[in-house]
This record gives C-alpha cells, sequence and structure tokens, in this order.
C-alpha cells in the first residue's frame, strides 16, 4: 500500500512538467498583461482577457496562417502516402538490379539532420524562383527524411506479409498497377495509417523551413507564426502568443484524444525502427 | 526484364524528387564548403582548405560548439532514458489511471516543438517567471535560466527531453509487455524481492530496447535547432550555441554559406559516424530484429 | 484499425486542393510584372490599410499596376531583403530603418532620389527639419525620406510616483529641472516604496543591456555633454570625460542604489512595475486599459543641456528594382506633403508644415494633449537622430560583447570604454576615410 501511494507521487511529480506547460499556456492565453507575471502565480486568471483571442487575428492573418499548416499539411501527407506505397511496394516485392544499392542510399536521408543540407537548397530553391512559397514546405519533407522513413515501413510492411494474395491475383491477370490499387494498397492500410500520421505531424509542427523559405507573414505556417507575436523591438506579446499558441495546438490535441491508440502506436513504431 | 521496367517506374518519383532534395544538395554542400560563397556575393571563389583550418585553430566558437553539442546530446539522453524508463516500469504494474499518465505523458509529443519552446521560454523567464515563482515558494531563488550560461544549457535540454518522455515510455511499455510472464514468475518463485526482480530479470531483458532508444534519442538530439533559436537564440555569449544552429547562424544571420557548409559537413560526418556505431550495436547486441 | 479511411480521406481532399487550383506556388514576386512590391514590418492591420489605399490611390493617378504591400517581422526583415537584393529580386520599394540604410546606401543598394525630390517645388523638400535627414543625405544624393521621426521621451506612472510623494516630472520640466540628476533622486524616493520586482527606472523598452542598448545610452551621454564619436574624424568618444560620467551615472542607479531594472530582469514600466522609462509614441497603444495613470515629459537633461532624441526610419526604392523611376515617385507621393498628413497619425512627421497641424492630427491619439507641443513637436524640431556609421552592424557586433561586461556589478566604466573605442575606432574611421 505504502509501495502504492509512493509510486502515485512519484508518477504525478514525473508527469506533471509534461501536463503543466499547457495549464499554464491555457491560463496565460486569457490573462491580460499586467497578470502574466503577477506574483504570485495563478493559474486562473482573476480577470479573463477574451479579447487576446481576438488580438491574434488582429495582429496577424491567422485563420489563413493555420489554413496554410493545414492545406500544406495535407499535401505532404496524400505525396508521402503515394508515393511510399508506390517505391516501399516495389523495393519489398520486385527484383531488380541495384534494389539494395539504390534503397541504401535512400536510407542515408534518414538520419540527416536538415540543417546540413539547407543551404545549398535555399540556393538551389532561390535560382528556381521558389523561395518565398510553399512548394519547399511540400517538396522537402516529402522526399527528404519524412518520404524516406515512409517507404522504409511500407517495404517492412510488405515483407512481413506472405506474397500469396498477390500472386494468386497476378494469375487472375491483374497487371502490376492493378495489383497495387487493388489487393496492396487496401493491405498496407494500417501501414498508410500510420504513414499519414507521421507525414501530417511531421509537416505541422515543422519550422526550420518556413523560417528559412518564406518571408511574407502572410504565407507563414503556424509554428513561424506564433513566433511572430512580438512588440517592435521584436519583445514577445506573452499573452497573445500564449493565446496563439493555445488555439494552434488545440487541434491538435483534440485529435490525439480522438485517436490515441492510432498515434501513439504509429510514433512508437516508427520510431524503434 | 519487364520486372525491372517496372519497379524502376515505380520507384522512379521518390529517387528523382531524392537526387534532388538530398543527393544533389548533399555533394553541393561538400563543394561549397571549399569556397569562400557568401549569400550577399554574385561570386564564390575556391578557397581550398582555408574554411576547415579557420575552423579548428582559429574559431574559438566551433570547438565550444561541438563541446556544448556533446553536453547538450549526453544530457538528453540521460533524462530522457531514466525518466521514460521509470515512467515505463511504474505504469506497467497495472497502476489504476495508468492509461490517463500514459496518455498525458504523451501530450507533448504531439505537440509542435515551436510551440513547447515558446511556453517553455515564457515560463522560465527570470524574475517574475512562472518556474521561480514556483521555486520561491519553496524559498528556492531560482537562477535566470535562458540569460546565464549554465541554467540556459542545462533548461534547453531538459525541455527538449522532456517533449519525447512520452514517446520512449511507450516504446519501453511495449518491450515490457513482451517480456514473457515465466521469467518474472520463476524469479518469484525463488523468492526474490519486488527490488530484485526489477533490476536482475526485467532491466537485462530491457537491455535491447534502452539501446535502440539512446540510439533514436542520440539521432534525435540533433533536431535542436527550434529550442535554440526560440529559447535562447545560441546565448548568452554562445552558451547554448551546439553545432547545427551555429550553421544557421553562419547561413543566415552572417551570410557565411561557405563557412556554414564546412560546419554542416562536420556535421553530417558525426550523425554518419552515429550511424555506423548504430549498426554495430544493432548487430551485435540486438539479435530479435 | 478502421479508422484508417483517415488517410485516404486525406489524400482526397489535398487531390482536391491540387485540382481546384489553391495554389501551391503562391507566387513569389507578386506575379504580373507590372505590379510593384512595397515591404513594410508592421503587421497593424489600420497601418496595413492605410498604406493599401494611399497606394491605389496612387496607382490611379500615376499608372503603373496594384502596389502589393509585403510585410516581413520586424526581426527578420534586414536578412530577408538583403538575400532578396543579393538574389537580383529586390522589392521596388519599401520601409527601412535609419541604421541600414546607411550601410545599404554606402553598398549602392539604394536610387538616389535628390534629383527627383529637389527639382520639383511642389515637393517642397525643404519643408522638412533639416537635422532629420542626417542619415539619409550624403552631399547632393538623397537615399531615403523618413517617414517616422519619432522623439523618444519621459513617460511615468504617475500613481507610483504620488504614491512615493514625489516630484511629477513634466513640471519639473518645464522650469528645467527635469534632470538625469533629479531621475536618479526621484528613484531613491520611490524605490523603497515599490513591491518586490518593481524598480522606479527602466531604460527604453528594458534594451539597455541588448540591442537597444543605443536608444538609452545616446540621450543619456548627450545629456551629459558626451557623444559617441565625432563623424568628422571617426573618434570614438565613448571614454571621454563626459561619456564616462554618464554612464556611470546609471550604473549607480543600476547597481548601488538598485532602483533601476537590473539586466536580465523582466520588470515592465507597461506592465505597470517600472515607475519611469523613456518610450516613443508607437508604444502608447500599449497603455490602453492600462490600470495605472501616467503622464509625459521630454526626456531628462543633464550638464550638457537639454536633450531631443529622434528615431528614423525612412522610405527607400531600391536599386535593380523592375520600376526604379515610378518607385521613386511613389516615395515622393507617400512622403509628399499630403501623403505625410495622412501618415501622420501613425508615424511622427519632420515636415515642419504638418508638424504645425499637430494638435489637430494628433487630438485623436494617446498622447496627453498639453504634451503634443511640449514633448512632440519641439523634439522633432530641436532633436536630431543618432548618426549612424555604415559600418554599423559591425559596430554593433563588436560592441555587444564588451557591453556584457559593462554591465557587471564591478565593472570599471572607464577601462571597459576605454577598450569599447580601441575596438570601434577602425570601423567608424571607415566612413571618414572612404569619403
Amino acid at each position: 500500500m505504502a509501495l502504492r501511494v509512493l509510486l502515485y507521487v512519484l508518477l504525478v511529480l514525473a508527469v506533471a512538467p509534461l501536463v503543466f506547460p499547457f495549464l499554464w499556456m491555457a491560463s496565460s492565453a486569457l490573462k491580460p498583461p499586467a497578470e502574466i507575471f503577477s506574483y504570485p502565480p495563478r493559474l486562473i486568471p482573476q480577470h479573463v482577457a477574451w479579447e487576446n483571442l481576438s488580438e491574434v487575428f488582429r495582429l496577424q492573418p491567422f485563420a489563413r496562417q493555420i489554413w496554410n499548416s493545414v492545406y500544406i499539411a495535407a499535401a505532404v501527407t496524400a505525396l508521402t502516402c503515394a508515393l511510399s506505397l508506390l517505391s516501399g511496394y516495389a523495393f519489398a516485392r520486385l527484383r531488380f538490379p541495384g534494389r539494395n544499392l539504390l534503397f541504401f542510399l535512400l536510407l542515408s536521408a534518414l538520419m540527416l539532420p536538415a540543417e546540413v543540407t539547407l543551404i545549398p537548397l535555399f540556393k538551389m530553391l532561390r535560382l528556381a524562383n521558389l523561395v518565398d512559397t510553399h512548394v519547399p514546405l511540400i517538396i522537402l519533407p516529402v522526399f527528404g527524411a519524412t518520404g524516406v522513413m515512409a517507404t522504409f515501413l511500407i517495404r517492412q510492411f510488405f515483407q512481413s506479409l506472405p506474397p500469396e494474395v498477390e500472386e494468386a491475383a497476378q494469375l487472375d491477370g491483374l497487371g502490376r498497377l492493378g495489383i497495387i490499387w487493388h489487393i496492396a494498397m487496401p493491405l498496407a492500410r494500417p501501414m498508410l495509417g500510420a504513414v499519414a500520421i507521421i507525414a501530417f505531424l511531421a509537416s505541422w509542427n515543422s519550422y526550420l523551413e518556413p523560417l528559412v523559405f518564406l518571408n511574407r507573414v502572410e504565407l507563414f505556417t503556424v509554428p513561424v507564426a506564433i513566433t511572430a507575436y512580438t512588440d517592435a523591438t521584436g519583445h514577445p506579446l506573452w499573452n497573445v502568443q500564449m493565446a496563439a499558441t493555445a488555439i494552434s495546438t488545440l487541434p491538435v490535441l483534440l485529435a490525439y484524444v480522438l485517436a490515441r491508440r492510432q498515434i501513439t502506436d504509429s510514433l512508437a513504431h516508427a520510431n524503434s525502427r | 526484364m519487364r520486372e525491372t521496367l517496372t519497379a524502376y517506374l515505380l520507384i522512379s518519383p521518390q529517387m528523382l524528387g531524392f537526387l534532388v532534395v538530398v543527393l544533389i544538395p548533399l555533394i553541393t554542400v561538400l563543394v561549397l564548403s571549399f569556397t569562400d560563397s557568401n549569400l550577399l556575393a554574385p561570386d564564390a571563389r575556391s578557397v581550398g582548405l582555408d574554411n576547415y583550418q579557420t575552423m579548428v585553430s582559429e574559431d574559438p566558437a566551433f570547438w565550444r560548439s561541438v563541446v556544448t553539442t556533446g553536453i547538450f546530446s549526453a544530457g538528453l539522453v540521460v533524462i530522457n532514458v531514466v525518466m521514460s524508463l521509470f515512467l515505463a516500469l511504474v505504469l506497467h504494474r497495472k497502476l489504476r489511471g495508468a492509461q490517463l499518465f500514459l496518455a498525458l505523458a504523451f501530450l507533448p509529443v504531439v505537440t509542435s516543438q515551436a510551440a513547447w519552446a515558446v511556453v517553455w521560454r515564457f515560463l522560465l523567464q527570470g524574475e517574475g517567471g512562472t518556474v521561480n515563482s514556483l521555486l520561491s515558494v519553496f524559498s528556492i531563488s531560482g537562477p535566470n535560466w535562458l540569460f546565464e550560461a549554465k541554467p540556459a544549457l542545462a533548461a534547453v535540454t531538459v525541455v527538449a527531453a522532456l517533449k519525447t518522455v512520452g514517446l520512449k515510455a511507450v516504446i519501453f511499455l511495449a518491450a515490457l509487455r513482451s517480456i514473457p510472464k515465466e521469467a518474472v514468475e520463476a524469479a518469484r518463485l525463488d523468492g526474490a524481492s519486488e527490488w530484485q526482480v526489477q533490476r536482475r530479470v526485467i532491466l537485462p531483458l530491457l537491455a535491447p530496447t534502452t539501446l535502440v532508444v539512446v540510439i533514436i534519442t542520440l539521432i534525435g538530439s540533433f533536431q535542436v535547432f527550434d529550442y535554440i533559436m526560440l529559447m535562447t537564440n545560441g546565448g548568452p555569449s554562445h552558451a547554448t550555441t551546439v553545432l547545427a544552429f551555429a550553421i544557421y547562424q553562419q547561413g543566415f544571420e552572417l551570410m557565411r554559406t561557405g563557412y556554414a557548409s564546412a560546419l554542416a559537413v562536420v556535421l553530417f560526418v558525426i550523425t554518419l559516424g552515429l550511424v555506423a556505431v548504430q549498426w554495430w550495436a544493432r548487430k551485435k547486441w540486438v539479435h530479435s530484429e | 484499425m478502421r479508422r484508417l479511411r483517415a488517410p485516404l480521406l486525406g489524400a482526397a481532399v489535398a487531390a482536391t486542393l491540387a485540382v481546384t487550383g489553391c495554389g501551391v506556388g503562391s507566387g513569389d514576386s507578386g506575379g504580373s510584372s507590372d505590379n510593384m512590391t512595397m515591404t513594410v514590418w508592421t503587421t497593424n492591420p489600420d497601418q496595413l490599410k492605410l498604406l493599401n489605399d494611399l497606394t491605389a490611390e496612387f496607382s490611379k493617378t500615376h499608372g503603373g499596376g496594384k502596389v502589393e504591400i509585403q510585410s516581413i517581422p520586424q526581426a527578420d526583415y534586414l536578412t530577408k531583403i538583403s538575400i532578396r537584393l543579393s538574389g537580383g529580386t529586390p522589392p521596388d520599394l519599401g520601409w527601412m530603418g535609419a541604421p541600414d540604410a546607411v550601410g545599404m546606401a554606402k553598398n549602392g543598394q539604394l536610387v538616389d532620389l535628390g534629383p527627383q525630390l529637389k527639382d520639383d517645388a511642389s515637393y517642397q523638400f525643404d519643408d522638412f527639419v533639416p537635422a532629420s535627414f542626417t542619415n539619409w543625405q550624403s552631399g547632393d544624393q538623397v537615399w531615403g525620406v523618413p517617414f517616422s521621426t519619432s522623439p523618444f521621451f519621459t513617460i511615468y506612472n504617475k500613481d507610483l510616483l504620488a504614491k512615493a510623494g514625489a516630484q511629477d516630472p513634466a513640471k519639473l520640466a518645464a522650469t528645467g529641472g527635469w534632470t538625469w540628476q533629479a531621475l536618479s533622486d526621484l528613484g531613491r524616493k520611490v524605490q523603497p516604496t515599490l513591491p518586490t520586482g518593481s524598480y522606479a527606472f527602466q531604460s527604453n523598452d528594458g534594451g539597455i543591456y541588448g540591442k537597444l542598448v543605443w536608444t538609452t545610452l545616446e540621450p543619456l551621454i548627450r545629456a551629459y555633454g558626451g557623444k559617441v564619436f565625432d563623424p568628422d574624424t571617426g573618434q570614438c568618444q565613448l571614454n571621454s570625460p563626459e561619456s564616462v560620467a554618464a554612464i556611470q551615472a546609471y550604473r549607480a542607479m543600476a547597481f548601488t542604489d538598485k532602483t533601476a531594472v537590473p539586466p536580465g530582469n523582466e520588470a515592465d514600466f507597461f506592465a505597470g512595475k517600472a515607475a519611469v522609462t523613456f518610450t516613443q509614441t508607437s508604444r502608447l497603444s500599449q497603455l490602453k486599459g492600462a490600470g495605472f495613470d501616467w503622464g509625459v515629459a521630454p526626456l531628462p537633461a543633464g550638464p550638457g543641456g537639454p536633450v531631443n532624441f529622434t528615431g528614423q526610419a525612412g522610405l527607400v526604392a531600391f536599386k535593380g528594382g523592375k520600376h526604379e523611376k515610378l518607385a521613386t515617385e511613389l516615395v515622393k507621393y507617400l512622403s509628399g506633403k499630403e501623403g505625410t498628413q495622412k501618415l501622420a497619425s501613425f508615424f511622427p512627421p519632420a515636415r515642419k508644415s504638418v508638424l504645425a497641424e499637430a494638435e489637430q492630427i494628433y487630438a485623436q491619439g494617446p498622447l496627453p494633449k498639453d504634451a503634443i507641443d511640449p514633448v512632440l513637436v519641439s523634439s522633432i524640431e530641436k532633436g536630431y537622430p543618432f548618426r549612424y556609421p555604415s559600418a554599423w552592424p559591425e559596430v554593433l557586433q563588436t560592441s555587444a560583447p564588451v557591453f556584457d561586461k559593462l554591465w557587471a556589478q564591478n565593472a570599471n566604466a572607464q577601462d571597459v570604454m576605454n577598450d569599447l573605442c580601441q575596438q570601434l575606432d577602425p570601423l567608424l574611421k571607415r566612413d571618414v576615410a572612404g569619403s
């Protein structure tokens, strides 16, 4: 019994720093500036400053910025699923010269820190006139580490699956593309789900790429936008910044509550590879 | 023959994109590192090994950033593994509410690094900051976290570690569930105490997973840019400038793309080394895969 | 695992997006080549609307395409503009802070507006307060027109001062008694009455320990009769007896009396945690709904006399833009008398004829009515900005670590300033040798 209590106490202590920031973010989002650093600290604001929320949308085109993040993440997700299904399937099922070499080459991108290739990418994309557009934010994850991770997972999935069903289909006269569309894709759904979650989160959370490739406020994605709530000297407007952060975190947390199992398993699975 | 053609067709979209987005830039960064390329100047001259020479012998900030990167990565791994292992071991005991705790611990994992960093920077303000206010309730006077050298590095490391504790805990939990019950039962029958069971039976069985977690964390520790940029901007006086951040600063703030490329090559070589160690280690210790 | 329809749904959504052309390529430099782009760092919707209205009017009367106003956050403004200049795709015109404009002019990145502005009598170039062009002119060449000449002034929390029984700075100022000495005395009187974590004095935006060090240091050194450097000889004068006396006066407040906000502390006037600070009109909107009564006064004077100090941003046309000529016209249009009148409600003007109407223009503004003339107008008319050397970015970079030493408890101001001057001299002399 005593052990039990002790364990609960330790558990609360360990989980507190993981949950506390969310509570404090929500509470500061509704505090007027004068209460932000009040002493002693209070979780519940004395005066609720709803106007922080409207300030978020007044100071920046935040709705548009959220939309930017949403559609970019959707595009990244769709493209990653499609490309990784094709190449993951090919690497798992087909025999062709250079298969191992090419796959090994792909894997090199998996551990590559984004900073390493950022400078040449910036120079290339500037030449192509694609800086200050959303194109880099879509193609970099799709063809970079995220896409490679997806291909790796899909390949592994097919390798663990007996090929009999597909072979039967082949006998029935389905072509390769037919097999992928009618047989392989339905079979791979669980893994595609994981891939979609990974790709969506990777895009939704990316900060370095939009920071480097975007100039204009109206093209910003959420992570860069929340950091831009500052006064004229670059000092954060804490309450508005917290409000924006809370607004942007909410949808993802909600999605997490709804699909907790799925998200947890996908991320854990992808990461333990 | 047909199969080969189909295969190439299927992988070509990804391989072409990979060529443009990863391979060509990787070769270019190597080439750039031998030039005095500047983002603001149109032409670059070849300068041989000058950038590397400068890095090793003239730029004190370089060695400092290597050391800082090392401290950061080591700290991250230790905090991360200890906390997540603890969580997993406790939650595995089928405590009431374990699922809830796990779900809460996982919240930061789905939050963006930028949001996590922004909130913690707010909590870690000097005087009047929330963390210090809470500490002062226990009569502890906290430092000005993000503006003093050692506290800043410690704060950034802990904040980065906390973000992924939930994820690592889930990985450990999965491993715990796959431990055969018989092994544990047998030890209990032999009269081993609870502590001995944990130490002698469970922990050794977790060794392969621990290795995997250490490796993921180590490699993940290079994705630190968001925290540094948003919490300390590399300061105070370079105390938190890790290599990845130095690349950004040199490249996009000082515009010295040649020199930044040389730093990037060093970072790349370090990751390659880690990957090699990982392969070797997995071969040696992790048989189950 | 039936939930897995979600990704397919996502794919469908994305595909629809792509088909309906919900553009991935939102266009780089503003689409049609007829359009002009103007960069600004404000994201204030009211200011953006005014600029959009004015430029729309301009397009109607002067031809040319639409003018697209692009906001780029201030923190990255210079970097992003520099990169665009070097890539050969600069905006046509834009805002530029005085410190950055000086270097850009020297590098030949700005269009010389001189002939077009001066030859047109209706533009009334001599309507501008001459000192306002300190950083924007070299010889006959004009590199930009200041659209915001914003004076620094004292702002104080009346409630906190009243509670301590301290004298009202505006009243002191009326008789010439508002000096650094008076500020230091006031600090010692007010500090004991404040709660922990609050301070009598906060530097401008609390920035004296960081990047904004010069906006507090310059007026302080001027008040003591010193100078940062002599523009004619390029000699650093931060280690002169006057400058060091000035710095010691501040150090005494921060480290001996402990009445000024110490390094690394966030105590902020606008949150009610500092009794006195310096500010500019653009910050006053933050006081909307403040829980305290406040007043404004000029900057404190000193042995060197009264101080009138302004910070500036100007409109420039970029070399290599696609419409250099039309961009120059737009600069002229926005900084002409009518344009200045319209912009004046947000940005303090340097045109004398517009300043004459200040009482009307600022009637609705946050500045108290009786302060408009003595604080705003007179500071602009008598004031002059900091004269920036063209090596300013290097000066900032070199001086930052040295200033860190100055803000240590036991620093010796004279030694630190000697060290600083030794490092800055070669940078400051560059302009003299070059001209």
